[in-house]
C-alpha cells in the first residue's frame, strides 16, 4: 500500500497516464509494425546517441564553435563601412531613418541623436574587397576564409532578452539552449567530454553579466545542459575526489548508488533519474579526460603564439580560444565562448580598442589553426554578439569621444568553416547604418541555417513539454540558403 | 476601318436566333400534332421562314469570322460545314412544309434539332477551348504543372521531356499536331519542332528572336498572340520556356546540365519542387545498405560507424580513442568498402604498404590520414580514390618528389601538408601543376 501511495504522489496524472496508456501501447504498436527494429538502436551507431538516430540531412559541420561577443559589438567601427557618418559627424539622425524606431531608455531622453562617424579607418582586404576597420588587423588578413552576414537583425532591445533570444529563439527564459538542442538531437561524439562545453572570459571587470540558464537545457533531459569549463585549477568544480577517497572507492560508491537509483526508477520511470546516473558517470569519466583536455602544456610555443601574448594567461579570451580548438579536436560537438565587455554606451573610442586587441588575433589564429589541422572542413565558427549598436551617439558627442546604444536593426556577425561560403558577404545596411536594404536575415533564420549545417531540420527537431511541441525556432526561420557554400 | 471583321464578330450574338427559331418550329410541330387547320400551318410557315433567314445571316457571318483566323482548324471546318449544312436544311424545311413532302420534312427538322448540338458545342470550343465544358467536372487546374512527373531529382529530369512538353501539351498540341499543323507548324515532335513552321524556324538561339516566344509574350489582343484561345502561358511557363531556348533547346539535357539561374532555381523549387541547390556526391550516388551483422563485428573490433544521414546508407568511419586498433584490421573495413566515404585513420601508425587497403575503398570522398608513419611511396595505392575531395596528411614523414600521384586522383579539392618533410620547392610545384588544388600547410 504504501509503495503504491509513493509511486502515484511520485508520478503525475499526465505522466501516469503517457506511460501506462500511450506508453506501453505504442511500444506494443510499434513493436507490431517493426518486430525487427525495436529497441535495435540501429543509427548512430559507435556512439551515445540522440533523439535523432541520423541527422535528417548529411551535416556540413559536424561541431560548432560559437565566440559569443556579448554585449553588441558596434558595426560601424569594425565591418560596417559608413563614410556618410563621418561626413555627417554631430548632425541629427534624420526621423526618416530612425522612422520612429524605439530607443532604450538610456537614450531615448536625449535632446538630440547626433550621428558618430567611426573614428577608425576602413581598408578593404580580400578577393571580395571586405572593409575591415583597423581595430581588427589580423582578422582582416583571413576575410578570404570569412562569410560575413552584414544584415543580422533581432527583435530585443535589452541584453538579457537579446542573448536569451539568440541563445534559446525566444526572448523569455526557460527555452532550451543551441548548444541543448544539438546534444539533445545528435548526441555526442565523445563520451568521456559533455557534448555541450561553455568558456567564458572577459578583458575588463565590468560588463553585461552572464548567467547559466544561458547554457541552460531548459524542459530537456539535464544531461544536454552546457557545462562551464572554469580557469584556473578546477575547471569543472566537484569533478576530483574529495582528499583521501581513492578512484576505486569512487567507482564502488557510484556502483552502488547506481542500484539504487535504478531501483528506484524502477518504481517511477522518472526520466530525471537516467539523466542522474548519466550525469554521475560523465563526471566520473571527466575525472581522466577533463585535465588532459584542459591542459594547454603541451601546445607549442608556435601555436601559443599564434593566439596573440594573452594565449598562456587563463581565462583570458585568447586562452579560452586554444581551449576551444582542443575541446573540437577531441569532437565536442558544440563549444561556447562568451567575451564579456562590448557593451560600449560611453567611452567608445577606448574601450572597443581594448576589447578588439584581446579578441582580434585569437580569433584569427582560430581559424587559421583549425584549418591547418583539417578541421575547419567540419568545424563551423561563429563570432557575433546580441544586437549591434547605434549609428548616433549615446551621450555627448565629442571630438575625441563618443558612446553608442544598442541596436536591434542591423550589425554584422560572421562564420567560418563547414558548409559556408568562404570570402563572402551577404546582405548590405543603409548609408547611415541604420536600416537593412538587402537580405536581411532574422535570428531565427541564423538558428535555422546553423540546425541545417549540422544536418537537423528545425521544423523537425521538437520537444512535447506542456502540451505543445517546441522548437529552438519557435514557428519562424527559414534557412539562408545563399551563405551555404 | 474592318466592315468584315465587324460583320464577322456579330456571328455569336445572331447565331443565338436560328437556334431559337428553329428550336421553336420543332417544339410547335410536336405541340400542334397531326391535323393542324391553315392558321397553324401558317404560324409554323413563318417561325420556319424566320429559322432560314436567320441561319443564312448567321452562316454568312460565320464565314467572314472564320476567314479572320486564330481558330483550331479541325474544330473549325466541322463547324463551318455543319453549321453550313443547317443553313441548307433550315431552307429545305419551309419548302418541305408548303408542299407537303411530309417524309423529306420530318427528316430535315430532326436532322436540324441533331445538328444544332453538335455545331452549338464546336462553337463553345472554338471560343472558350475545347477543354471549357468538361474541365470543371475533372477537377484538375488545367495548368502546366500538374502535368510533371514524380521524378524530383535534378540529375534524371530532362528539360524538354519533364518541364517543356508539358506546357507545350496543355498550350499548344491543340492547334499544333500532326494532323492539324497550323501555320505549318507541328510541334508534336522534337524534330518537327525545330524544322519550324511554313515561316520557318520557331526557335533561334536567342530566345527574343524565337517566334516561340515573341508569339506568347505578345498583347494578348494581338492577332498573332499565342495560344489564340484559352489561358494564355505565364510567367513562369515562360521563363521555362526562355531558359531552354538559352540553354541551346536541346531534347535530352537534364534540369543540372541546363544551369537554372536563380530565378529558375526559385520557380522550379516553388511551382515543381524539384531541388537544384549543388548536391555532393554522397547525395547524388545511392549505394546498398550494409549487413547488420557485419556492422556488429566492426564495431565490436573497435571502429566507430556512423551512417551520415537519413535515407543515406553511406558510412563514416573512424576508431574508438580508448581502444587503438592493430593495422592488421584495417582490412576488414572491405566488407564494407562501397560504403565508408569519410575515414578517419589517424594515429594508427600507418605505413606505406597499409595503402593498398585504403585504396579499395573506392567511394571515399574524405580521408584523415594525419598523423602517422607514412613517407611517400605508398601515396601511389590511392589513385583509385577517384572521389576523394579532402585527403588529410598532416604530421607526417613524407619525402615525396614526384607529383604523378595527384595526377589520377581527379576530385581533390584540398590536401592537408601540415608538418610534413615536404620541401617548399615541392609544393610551388604542385601549386603549378595542380592550380585548382587547395594546399593547406
Amino acid at each position: 500500500m504504501e509503495k503504491e501511495e509513493y509511486i502515484l504522489k511520485g508520478l503525475g496524472r499526465r505522466d501516469f497516464l503517457g506511460k501506462m496508456g500511450m506508453g506501453l501501447g505504442s511500444v506494443a504498436l510499434w513493436s507490431l509494425l517493426n518486430p525487427v527494429d525495436v529497441l535495435a538502436g540501429t543509427g548512430l551507431r559507435g556512439s551515445s546517441g540522440g533523439v535523432l538516430q541520423m541527422p535528417h540531412f548529411v551535416p556540413r559541420a559536424k561541431r560548432v564553435i560559437y565566440l559569443f561577443q556579448s554585449g553588441g559589438p558596434a558595426q560601424q567601427d569594425l565591418f560596417d563601412y559608413k563614410p556618410l557618418l563621418r561626413e555627417l559627424n554631430g548632425q541629427e539622425l534624420p526621423g526618416s531613418v530612425r522612422q520612429g524606431q524605439r530607443l532604450t531608455g538610456m537614450s531615448a531622453f536625449q535632446n538630440s541623436l547626433p550621428l558618430a562617424g567611426s573614428h577608425f579607418n576602413f581598408k578593404q582586404y580580400g578577393k571580395n574587397g571586405m572593409w575591415v576597420s583597423d581595430l581588427l588587423p589580423h582578422t582582416a588578413k583571413i576575410v578570404d576564409e570569412l562569410c560575413f552576414i552584414r544584415s543580422m537583425y533581432t527583435e530585443a532591445i535589452n541584453h538579457d532578452p537579446a542573448i536569451t533570444f539568440f541563445q534559446t529563439g525566444s526572448q523569455q527564459p526557460g527555452r532550451p539552449s543551441i548548444g541543448s538542442w544539438l546534444s539533445y538531437g545528435l548526441g555526442s561524439d565523445n563520451e568521456n567530454l559533455p557534448s555541450f562545453s561553455v568558456l567564458l572570459s572577459r578583458s575588463h571587470p565590468f560588463g553585461q553579466p552572464l548567467y547559466s540558464r544561458l547554457w541552460g537545457n531548459g524542459f530537456l533531459p539535464s544531461q544536454h545542459q552546457g557545462v562551464q569549463f572554469r580557469s584556473g585549477k578546477d575547471p569543472v568544480l566537484y569533478l576530483n575526489n574529495p582528499h583521501g577517497i581513492t578512484k576505486q572507492s569512487r567507482r564502488n560508491a557510484l556502483d552502488a548508488l547506481e542500484k539504487l537509483h535504478t531501483l528506484n526508477e524502477d518504481h517511477l520511470g522518472a526520466q530525471e533519474l537516467n539523466s542522474k546516473i548519466s550525469q554521475y558517470e560523465m563526471a566520473y569519466r571527466m575525472q581522466t579526460s577533463v585535465p588532459e583536455a584542459m591542459s594547454i602544456a603541451k601546445e607549442p610555443d608556435y601555436i601559443l603564439d599564434m593566439y596573440g601574448p594573452e594565449a598562456r594567461t587563463p581565462g583570458t579570451y585568447a586562452y579560452n580560444c586554444v581551449l576551444a580548438r582542443r575541446l573540437v579536436e577531441r569532437d565536442v560537438k558544440f563549444v561556447q565562448l562568451y567575451h564579456q565587455g562590448w557593451d560600449q554606451h560611453g567611452n567608445l573610442p577606448t574601450d572597443i580598442q581594448r576589447q578588439c586587441k584581446s579578441t582580434d588575433q585569437p580569433s584569427a589564429a582560430l581559424i587559421m589553426d583549425l584549418k591547418q589541422r583539417g578541421l575547419l572542413e567540419d568545424t563551423l565558427v561563429i563570432w557575433g554578439g546580441e544586437f549591434g549598436r547605434t549609428s548616433y551617439s549615446q551621450g555627448r558627442l565629442t571630438k575625441d569621444n563618443y558612446g553608442r546604444d544598442h541596436h536591434p536593426r542591423c550589425f554584422t556577425m560572421w562564420m567560418a568553416g563547414a558548409g559556408v561560403k568562404p570570402g563572402y558577404i551577404h546582405g548590405q545596411t543603409d548609408d547611415f547604418g541604420y536600416n537593412i536594404t538587402e537580405n536581411p536575415v532574422h535570428v531565427h533564420d541564423f538558428q535555422a541555417t546553423l540546425m541545417y549545417l549540422l544536418g537537423i531540420d528545425h521544423e523537425r527537431l521538437t520537444y512535447k513539454f506542456q502540451g505543445r511541441r517546441f522548437r529552438l525556432t519557435d514557428v519562424h526561420g527559414s534557412i539562408v540558403n545563399d551563405i551555404l557554400s | 476601318m474592318d466592315v468584315t471583321s465587324f460583320i464577322g464578330r456579330l456571328h455569336p450574338l445572331l447565331v443565338h436566333l436560328p437556334i431559337g427559331f428553329l428550336t421553336l418550329a420543332l417544339l410547335v410541330e410536336w405541340f400542334m400534332g397531326k391535323n393542324q387547320g391553315k392558321s397553324q400551318v401558317k404560324v409554323i410557315m413563318f417561325v420556319l421562314i424566320l429559322g432560314a433567314l436567320s441561319s443564312i445571316v448567321a452562316a454568312l457571318c460565320g464565314w467572314f469570322l472564320a476567314n479572320n483566323g486564330g481558330y483550331e482548324n479541325n474544330t473549325l471546318a466541322w463547324h463551318r460545314w455543319l453549321g453550313t449544312s443547317i443553313c441548307l436544311l433550315a431552307i429545305v424545311a419551309p419548302f418541305a412544309k408548303h408542299y407537303e413532302q411530309k417524309k423529306t420534312y420530318r427528316l430535315t427538322l430532326v436532322a436540324i434539332g441533331v445538328l444544332l448540338f453538335a455545331v452549338g458545342h464546336l462553337g463553345g470550343s472554338l471560343t472558350h477551348g475545347s477543354d471549357y465544358l468538361l474541365q470543371p467536372l475533372r477537377g484538375d487546374k488545367g495548368d502546366g504543372y500538374s502535368n510533371v512527373p514524380e521524378v524530383k531529382n535534378p540529375d534524371s529530369l530532362i528539360v524538354f521531356q519533364h518541364l517543356i512538353r508539358p506546357i507545350f501539351e496543355q498550350k499548344c498540341y491543340g492547334c499544333h499536331n500532326p494532323e492539324k499543323d497550323m501555320g505549318g507548324l507541328n510541334m508534336m515532335t522534337y524534330e518537327k519542332l525545330i524544322a519550324g513552321g511554313e515561316h520557318g524556324a520557331v526557335i533561334e538561339k536567342d530566345p527574343w528572336s524565337s517566334e516561340l516566344i515573341k508569339r506568347v509574350t505578345l498583347p494578348p489582343k494581338s492577332k498573332y498572340f499565342m495560344p489564340p484561345k484559352g489561358a494564355p502561358l505565364d510567367y513562369n511557363e515562360i521563363s521555362i520556356l526562355k531558359w531552354w531556348i538559352e540553354q541551346g533547346f536541346d531534347s535530352i539535357k537534364s534540369v543540372m546540365q541546363m544551369k537554372p539561374d536563380k530565378n529558375i532555381a526559385h520557380i522550379l523549387a516553388t511551382f515543381y519542387k524539384i531541388d537544384t541547390s549543388p548536391k555532393t556526391f554522397f547525395e547524388r550516388t545511392k549505394v546498398d545498405p550494409m549487413d547488420e551483422s557485419v556492422l556488429d563485428s566492426l564495431m565490436g573490433m573497435g571502429w566507430q560507424i556512423k551512417r551520415i544521414a537519413q535515407d543515406n546508407h553511406f558510412v563514416e568511419v573512424s576508431h574508438r580513442f580508448d581502444n587503438p586498433l592493430s593495422k592488421g584490421s584495417l582490412s576488414v573495413l572491405g566488407k564494407i568498402k562501397d560504403n565508408i566515404t569519410w575515414l578517419d585513420l589517424s594515429g594508427l601508425e600507418l605505413t606505406d604498404s597499409d595503402m593498398d587497403g585504403v585504396s579499395k575503398l573506392k567511394n571515399l570522398t574524405k580521408l584523415h590520414l594525419n598523423d602517422n608513419a607514412i613517407t611517400g611511396p605508398g601515396l601511389r595505392a590511392l589513385s583509385e580514390l577517384k572521389n576523394l575531395e579532402s585527403l588529410n596528411l598532416n604530421n607526417n614523414p613524407l619525402s615525396v618528389e614526384d607529383q604523378d600521384w595527384i595526377k589520377p586522383l581527379t576530385s581533390l579539392k584540398r590536401i592537408y601538408l601540415w608538418k610534413t618533410d615536404i620541401k617548399p620547392e615541392y609544393i610551388e610545384q604542385i601549386r603549378k601543376t595542380f592550380p585548382e588544388l587547395q594546399i593547406i600547410l
